[in-house]
């Protein structure tokens, strides 16, 4: 299904139009949700001041409002990358259902802030590693989560249902805020006053000692954006994603959910959002193959353009209408400038578990290019035959899982090449949390191979593919000539920004679904899984041992 | 109708209920078998993603779990250890499934994918 010319690229993007249920609209007003009255935050500076002074270093989830995942300050690049050592670790002993680590640790004025899927925030010293501060609460959290910092505090989700403010000094916590149906799935972002996180469809976990998690895609659940008041946590607005009336029965369905930072133009204080399935997927006993959500089921799998000021939704674009198996659009939208035919064109970028990268145009919504990437087999179904079970790539960890990265007009995408065995009743199951481990639980890792992949942004060409033997979770993140991935067994790739090949190598002290941040001449990353979870620093010049791969794959050839 | 008195009914009753657990070796444990087979389901929803339905995991991160001596040791504690407190970047499950779930679970870890050890009871999960 890849695109190989731009004759194909426009057929299908008619194609995708016509047939595929891509709705764009522009939404001319959204009411405000009963009992929330629109207020203003107090005036700050609409760039939180630690954030700017940590411009050349790690300072939010994906470096930038634009979500680029990209430096050009580090100090890293190919001729010196064999130079990186070990520089400090911190064992990771709080786990929850994805291990210790799922987000980007960030990086300002020196001081390395990080938080483990048990919601708990440390602070270390990104000199030495030593911790500055700690504050645990040690609820579950499916992740990916992650702080965000600004205006003097720290702010991250728990894993239950609340929103937390620290002291950015000590971590005492500050303010806290209930929000619905459930937290410990999204890195926040702040801007303007306002503090922008999503949340996830599902039930928290009660336990005696509210010990967090959650039941997955509870009936009647949707994810919801929130604009909070960075100084107090009161809502200011909120936009839930699934509609009124849950697609027709509240009972049954659900989905919708944030998993990712927003994008955020700072020119117009629109913020960009890509949202998650609908469930269930593919369906249960009493409703098989999605027929308790007949519809397109807005507004999953879609690109939100929702004011940041007031919460309206300005625009928006679904681009999987009625999806049938966890095609999510999860991912943070990418801002950039691209030339489109020759003429300069704001776009915003998305990506997600369909396996397909999408360009809108910032404005309107319109889709500008779009490109497949990995493979694809029965993904367009929209019912499977009864009694019958089929494989869907990409599957439930299949398409681009995790957070792609933006330098020189090339974007860079990890994505997977994983399928996941399907039934129409999501192999007799009675709802749809059911549904969701019956499919996880019968997908085989060691049919998946991770495949990178370099996207022209100017055409949605792809430039240079690059697969690996096994899953990867690693994301993409550009440090100058270089982008750093990581599989999920550990092992560390840089890879050359010209062709994908592996410049340098390593093995992490545990698996990997996390993502580094990068500042001067240090890296740090997360390695979650496994026997010995670790955060730790990479550093040029640094003397701790770096242990060499296992093996590495060899490097295909561009389409 | 019965004619028997009330006391005579409650002694065959406690009889009766006396045999089941000698023979069960607890009051209202399932029969071993039963367990193992249950031990599936919560196996699919909890541990099935990870360490796969095949038990092979995926080395180094998710161990392999058939022909595990850690899984198979005739000693089932260090097992229950691991599934009920977690180890390394596995959760714990002790607040997550109950005693009876976790006897379940490590029954038919121990005795799947070519594995034959003793199942375990919902005593030694609590």
């Amino acid at each position: 299904m890849r695109l190989k010319n731009g004759v194909a690229f426009a057929g299908l993007t008619l194609l995708a139009f016509l047939f595929a249920g891509c709705q764009l609209f522009q939404d001319e007003t959204e009411p405000t949700p009963p009992g929330q009255q629109p207020t203003s935050p107090a005036e700050v500076p609409a760039v939180p001041p630690e954030v700017a002074a940590a411009a050349h270093e790690w300072p939010m989830g994906n470096r930038d409002y634009s979500n680029t995942r990209a430096t050009m300050d580090a100090q890293i690049d190919s001729t010196n990358v064999h130079e990186l050592g070990m520089a400090w670790t911190m064992p990771l002993t709080a786990a929850s259902d994805w291990g210790t680590a799922a987000s980007t640790p960030l990086i300002a004025n020196g001081i390395v802030y990080f938080q483990d899927l048990m919601t708990n925030v440390s602070a270390l010293d990104l000199e030495t590693g030593n911790i500055i501060w700690q504050q645990n609460y040690n609820r579950a959290a499916l992740g990916p989560n992650g702080p965000a910092i600004g205006w003097g505090k720290v702010f991250i989700q728990d894993g239950i249902n609340n929103f937390i403010a620290l002291d950015i000094d000590n971590g005492e916590e500050l303010w806290s805020t209930q929000l619905e149906p459930s937290t410990g799935t999204q890195q926040p972002y702040v801007y303007g006053g306002y503090v922008y996180t999503g949340t996830g469809a599902g039930k928290p976990v009660e336990g005696p000692e509210h010990s967090g998690g959650r039941q997955s895609y509870v009936g009647g659940t949707s994810g919801i954006v929130y604009g909070l008041d960075q100084e107090t946590g009161g809502i200011i607005w909120n936009f839930q994603v699934v509609e009124e009336g849950f697609w027709g029965d509240p009972d049954t369905n659900g989905g919708g959910a944030l998993w990712y930072p927003p994008g955020i133009d700072t020119d117009t204080g629109l913020t960009f959002w890509g949202t998650g399935n609908p469930a269930p997927f593919p369906g249960t006993v009493e409703q098989p193959n999605a027929s308790s959500r007949p519809g397109p089921n807005l507004y999953s799998n879609t690109m939100l353009a929702i004011d940041g000021s007031t919460g309206e939704l300005v625009w928006h674009n679904q681009v999987k209408s009625h999806d049938l198996f966890d095609l999510d659009f999860q991912g943070s939208p990418v801002l950039a400038t691209a030339l489109i035919d020759g003429q300069e064109r704001d776009v915003v970028m998305g990506w997600g578990k369909l396996g397909i990268v999408y360009a809108f145009d910032r404005q309107t919504g319109e889709i500008v290019w779009q490109t497949p990437v990995g493979e694809h087999q029965n993904d367009e179904l929209q019912e499977i035959p009864p009694g019958e079970e089929i494989l869907v790539i990409p599957g439930v960890w299949g398409g681009v899982e995790t957070p792609v990265a933006l330098a020189d007009s090339v974007l860079y995408v990890l994505t997977n090449n994983l399928g996941s065995p399907y039934t129409a009743t999501g192999f007799d199951s009675e709802n749809a949390a059911e549904a969701v481990t019956s499919s996880e639980g019968r997908t085989n890792l060691q049919d998946g191979e991770g495949v990178f992949v370099a996207i022209d942004i100017n055409t949605g060409d792809i430039l240079w593919e690059r697969h690996f033997e096994t899953p990867a979770f690693g994301g993409a993140t550009v440090v100058n000539d270089l982008v750093f991935t990581a599989t999920l067994g550990g092992t560390i790739h840089a890879l050359s920004r010209e062709d994908g090949s592996t410049v340098w190598s390593m093995q992490a002290p545990g698996g990997i679904i996390a993502w580094p941040a990068v500042a001067e001449d240090t890296i740090v990353w997360p390695a979650g899984l496994g026997r010995e979870p670790t955060l730790f620093a990479l550093r040029l010049g640094a003397e701790g041992d770096i242990v060499p791969p296992a093996a590495q794959a060899e490097p295909t050839e561009a389409p | 109708m019965s004619s028997w008195p009330v006391s005579r009914r409650l002694g065959i009753v406690l009889l009766v209920m006396l045999a089941c657990s000698m023979l069960s070796g607890c009051v209202g444990e399932q029969p071993v078998q039963q367990r193992i087979e249950e031990g599936r389901t919560v196996f699919l929803s909890n541990c099935g993603r990870c360490h796969q339905m095949d038990g092979k995991g995926f080395e180094p991160i998710y161990p392999n779990l058939a022909g595990n001596p850690i899984v198979t040791l005739h000693d089932a504690a260090p097992a229950i250890e691991i599934v009920l407190n977690g180890s390394g970047g596995m959760p714990g499950f002790r607040d997550s499934l109950d005693p009876e779930e976790l006897a379940q679970v490590i029954s038919y870890i121990r005795n799947s994918w070519g594995n034959n050890a003793s199942a375990v009871s919902s005593t030694e999960t609590r």
